[in-house]
C-alpha cells in the first residue's frame, strides 16, 4: 500500500574511484537522494582527516596539542590519521604555499605523503587563483598516475590546472561560492574537456550557527537537480570541508569538546544535504559520524 | 500547496455561477478566493449540499494539521508545513525538543533532567530550550509513575508526553496533567480502552511499528473523533528514520494521504542508548521533518549544537538574518578601542564580533544597516559605501569615543579607502583583513604600532 509513495529518479551520480593501485576507494555512486536507501541505491560516503604540509599555526590550540607528536612531519601525521584514526582519505592542505616554498619542493612533499599512506590523498591549494595555478599543475605532474583529487579549481584558473590534472590521471575539485548556478556554470566550462564524473564540487561550507543553512540548501539543491531533474551538468560528487569551518567558531575556540560536537553536527548535517566526502580535523568527530552512517 | 480558487469555485452552487451575494461578496469566485486564503468560513454559503461541503472541507484542510502541546510560554506548536525542502519556501515550525525521564531511573537522575529543562540558549536574539518532558514507565510501580508526573508538574512548566502502556495508568497520568495539555501516546494494544475515556480534544500520539500499522491506527483515532494527532512510526535506525519521516511528509504534502496528515514524533532511544549518537539522530530529525524529538539525555555541548542546528534549518531562507544596526562595544571597549566597520548581515556580524572577541582587545564594531547584505553585495548595491559609512560614524559621534581616530574597513572594500578619507578628513582609514579569522593578528599588530608610535 505504501509503495505508491516511493519514487524513482532519472538522474545518477557515477562512482568516482580515487587512489593508485592497491589504495583505491570508491566515492558516491547513487541513483537516489541522500540516505534514501528505501527507494534506490545510495552513494558511498567518505571521511577525510586534514593534514597540513607545514606546521599549522592557525589551528585551534586543542588541535595543535592533539597532533603535537606528528604535526611537524606531514608523512607521519598522514600515516597516523589513516592507520590509527581510520581516515578513508587524507586531505592535504598546502599551507606551505603561504610561505612561497618553490612548487617543485611542495610537489615532492605531496608525493612523499601520498606514497607513505595506504589511502588516497586529496591535495588542496590556497584558493588564490595565481598561486594555485602556479603550484597545482606541478603537483599533478610530479604525482602522475597516483590518481589524486586536486583542487580547488576556480572559474578563473580551471584551464591551467584541470588540463594538467587530466593528462596525469587525477580527479579535480571545482570550487564555487555557494550558488547552484555558479556550480553549473563552472561544470559546463569543465565539461568541454574534463569528464564530469571525475569532478567533485566544493560549494563552500559554513559551520552550524555561521551560515550552515546556506551551505545545506546549496548542497541539497545541487543534489536535487542532479538526481530528481537529471541535470547532467551537476552529476558530480560533493565535498564539504567542515574541519576548517567548525574549528574556527567561537565555540570550538572556547572548548575542545564543543569543537568536536560542532564538527560532528556540521558534518552530519551536510551529509544529509548531499555531501559525499567530508573533511574533518578531529578523529573523535570522524568516529562519531562514521558510526552513525555505517 | 495552496488550493486554487478556480478549483473551489467549481464545487460551489451552480458550478460557482450562482452569484447570489448572500455571503456578502460580489461573486462566487470572490468567495472562493477568500476561502482559499482562509479569510471566510464555509457556513457563509447556505446553498452548499452536504456532499459539496464535505468535499470543500477536505480541500481546505491543511495537508499537515497544526497541533499544539503544553501551555503558556512552553507551548509547542507543530505542523502546517508546506514544502519538502527548505529552499522551496521555508520550514515553518521547529520541532519541539523533549528529554525523556523513566520512572525506573533514580530520583537524582529525575532531578538532573528536570534541571536541564531550565537550561536555555540565546543566539541571533532568539532563546531556545527543551520545552517538553517525555515520561516513560519502566518501573513495575504505577505509583512511582504518577509520582514522577506530579514532580514534573510541580517543578517545571514544560509540556508532557505520556508514555505508559497500561490504559488505567495512562488515563490517571492524563487526569493529573490535563491542565498542561499533554500528549498521550496510544498504541494498537491500548487504543480501545484509552480512546473511550479521553476527551476528543486531547492531543494523542499514535505509536505503531511501521508505516502500514501507523496509517491504520491514525485512521482509527480519526474515526473515534480525535483531531489533534501526532504520528510515531517507531523508527529503529537512521535508515528507518529517513524512510518513515520522508514517506509520511511526502504522502501528506504531495498525495494528500489523510492518515499521514499530522506532525510526527521521533524517539531516539528506539535506535540507541548512546546519547552522542542520539544527538546526531536528533540532527537528522531536525533536517527531516520530525515534529517532536525525544532524547534520553543531553550534554551542555550537544544542547547548544543541536539548538543551533535547529535554528539554522528553520531559518527562513527568504529573509536575510540581520542584527541591529548600531555600535557594539566589545571586550569592554573604552577610549583605547579600535573602530571596525562592517554590515548588519548577521553572519558577518557573528564572524567579525567572534574574532574581535578572540583578540581580547577593546573594539567598537560599527554595523551599518545594509538590509542584511554581506560586505561585497552591500558595496555593489550602494548600501555600504563611503557616504553611508561616514554618515553613521558622524551620527554615532565615534570621534568623541576614541583616542585613535582610526577606522578599519573590511579588506573586501579596500577600494573605497580614498573616498572615505575625503568624507572623514579627521580619520585615518585603515584596510583590515578580508577574512574575520585574520582580525586578532591584525588588531594586535595595530596595537603594537600604536605603542611604538607613542
Amino acid at each position: 500500500m505504501l509503495e505508491k509513495f516511493l519514487e524513482k529518479y532519472p538522474g545518477e551520480i557515477k562512482e568516482l574511484v580515487l587512489g593508485s593501485e592497491g589504495k583505491k576507494i570508491v566515492v558516491s555512486g547513487q541513483n537516489t537522494l541522500p540516505f534514501h536507501s528505501f527507494e534506490g541505491k545510495t552513494g558511498q560516503l567518505k571521511f577525510a582527516l586534514e593534514v597540513s604540509d607545514s606546521e599549522p599555526n592557525d589551528w585551534a590550540p586543542w588541535l595543535q596539542e592533539f597532533y603535537a607528536d606528528v604535526k611537524s612531519s606531514p608523512e607521519a601525521w598522514a600515516k597516523k590519521s589513516a592507520e590509527v584514526f581510520g581516515a578513508d582519505l587524507i586531505f592535504l592542505s598546502l599551507n606551505s604555499m603561504e610561505k612561497d616554498v618553490p612548487a617543485a619542493e611542495i610537489a615532492a612533499g605531496v608525493k612523499r605523503v601520498a606514497e607513505a599512506v595506504n589511502v588516497p590523498v586529496v591535495v588542496f591549494g590556497l584558493g588564490e587563483k595565481e598561486k594555485d595555478a602556479a603550484v597545482l599543475p606541478v603537483v599533478a605532474e610530479v604525482c602522475s598516475g597516483l590518481n589524486l583529487l586536486i583542487g580547488p579549481v576556480l572559474k578563473e584558473n580551471h584551464q591551467e590546472i584541470a588540463t594538467v590534472a587530466l593528462e596525469h590521471g587525477h580527479a579535480i575539485i571545482a570550487q564555487i561560492p555557494m550558488d547552484i548556478n555558479l556550480a553549473k556554470d563552472l561544470n559546463i566550462r569543465l565539461g568541454k574537456y574534463f569528464p564530469l564524473d571525475r569532478v567533485v564540487i566544493d560549494p563552500l561550507t559554513c559551520a552550524a550557527g555561521y551560515g550552515l543553512d546556506y551551505a545545506y540548501s546549496t548542497m541539497e539543491r545541487i543534489r536535487l537537480s542532479a538526481v530528481v531533474h537529471d541535470d547532467k551538468t551537476l552529476q558530480s560528487p560533493l565535498i564539504a570541508r567542515v574541519g576548517k569551518e567548525a574549528w574556527k567558531t567561537k565555540e570550538a575556540i572556547q572548548d575542545a569538546g564543543k569543537g568536536i560536537v560542532w564538527e560532528a553536527a556540521t558534518a552530519f548535517s551536510l551529509l544529509l544535504a548531499g555531501a559525499d566526502i567530508v573533511t574533518l580535523r578531529h578523529p573523535e568527530s570522524l568516529q562519531r559520524v562514521k558510526a552513525m552512517v555505517s | 500547496m495552496p488550493v486554487k480558487a478556480s478549483d473551489i469555485q467549481k464545487i460551489l452552487p451552480e458550478n460557482g455561477k450562482k452569484n447570489c451575494k448572500e455571503c456578502g461578496l460580489a461573486t462566487c469566485f470572490a468567495f472562493a478566493m477568500k476561502l482559499a486564503n482562509a479569510g471566510i468560513t464555509l457556513d457563509k454559503c447556505t446553498y452548499l449540499s452536504a456532499e459539496a461541503r464535505a468535499q470543500l472541507e477536505d480541500m481546505l484542510q491543511a495537508p499537515i494539521r497544526l497541533v499544539s502541546i503544553g501551555q503558556g510560554a512552553r507551548q509547542v506548536v507543530i505542523g502546517e508545513e508546506e514544502v519538502m525542502f527548505r529552499h522551496q519556501k521555508t520550514f515553518f515550525r521547529a520541532p519541539g525538543m523533549a528529554l525523556q525521564i523513566a520512572d525506573g531511573e533514580k530520583e537524582e537522575s529525575w532531578s538532573a533532567k528536570i534541571a536541564k529543562i531550565g537550561w536555555q540558549y540565546e543566539r541571533l536574539n532568539k532563546i531556545s530550550r527543551f520545552d517538553l518532558v517525555a515520561l516513560s514507565h519502566t518501573s513495575a510501580d504505577s505509583g512511582k509513575y504518577l509520582q514522577l508526573v506530579q514532580k514534573v508538574m510541580a517543578e517545571t512548566d514544560a509540556g508532557l508526553i505520556l508514555l505508559a502502556a497500561e490504559p488505567e495508568l495512562l488515563l490517571a497520568a492524563y487526569e493529573a496533567s490535563k491542565s498542561r495539555n499533554p500528549l498521550v501516546c496510544v498504541t494498537a494494544a491500548n487504543f480501545a480502552q484509552v480512546a473511550s475515556h479521553l476527551p476528543k480534544s486531547a492531543a494523542v500520539c499514535a505509536c505503531a511499528d511501521g508505516l502500514e500499522a501507523l496509517a491504520d491506527l491514525s485512521g482509527k483515532l480519526k474515526e473515534a473523533g480525535f483531531e489533534n494527532l501526532v504520528l510515531d512510526p517507531s523508527s529503529a535506525s537512521l535508515a528507518g528514520l529517513m524512510r518513515d519521516q520522508t514517506v509520511i511528509h511526502r504522502a501528506a504534502l504531495l498525495h494528500k494521504f489523510r492518515p499521514f496528515g499530522f506532525p510526527t514524533m521521533f524517539l531516539a532511544a528506539r535506535v540507541t542508548s548512546d546519547t552522542e549518537q542520539q544527538m546526531l539522530l536528533a540532527a537528522a530529525g531536525v533536517a527531516k521533518y520530525a515534529g517532536i524529538i525525544v532524547l534520553d539525555d543531553i550534554s551542555p555541548e550537544n544542547f547548544q549544537a543541536l539548538l543551533t542546528l535547529r535554528q539554522d534549518i528553520y531559518t527562513d531562507p527568504r529573509v536575510p538574518p540581520t542584527v541591529e544596526s548600531k555600535v557594539y562595544g566589545l571586550n569592554e571597549a573604552d577610549e583605547s578601542a579600535t573602530v571596525l566597520v562592517t554590515t548588519n548581515f548577521a553572519l558577518t556580524y557573528y564572524a567579525v564580533a567572534g574574532e574581535a572577541e578572540n583578540s581580547k582587545l577593546p573594539v567598537y564594531l560599527l554595523c551599518q544597516d545594509t538590509g542584511g547584505l554581506c560586505v561585497l553585495a552591500a558595496w555593489s548595491t550602494g548600501t555600504f559605501g563611503p557616504e553611508t559609512i561616514a554618515e553613521m560614524v558622524k551620527k554615532q559621534a565615534l570621534a568623541d569615543k576614541v583616542t585613535y581616530k582610526q577606522l578599519v574597513l573590511p579588506g573586501y572594500v579596500a577600494r573605497i579607502k580614498g573616498d572615505l578619507e575625503e568624507e572623514l578628513p579627521d580619520w585615518e582609514i585603515l584596510v583590515g583583513p578580508r577574512e574575520a579569522g585574520d582580525l586578532p593578528k591584525f588588531l594586535s599588530e595595530l596595537k603594537k604600532r600604536r605603542e611604538s608610535a607613542a
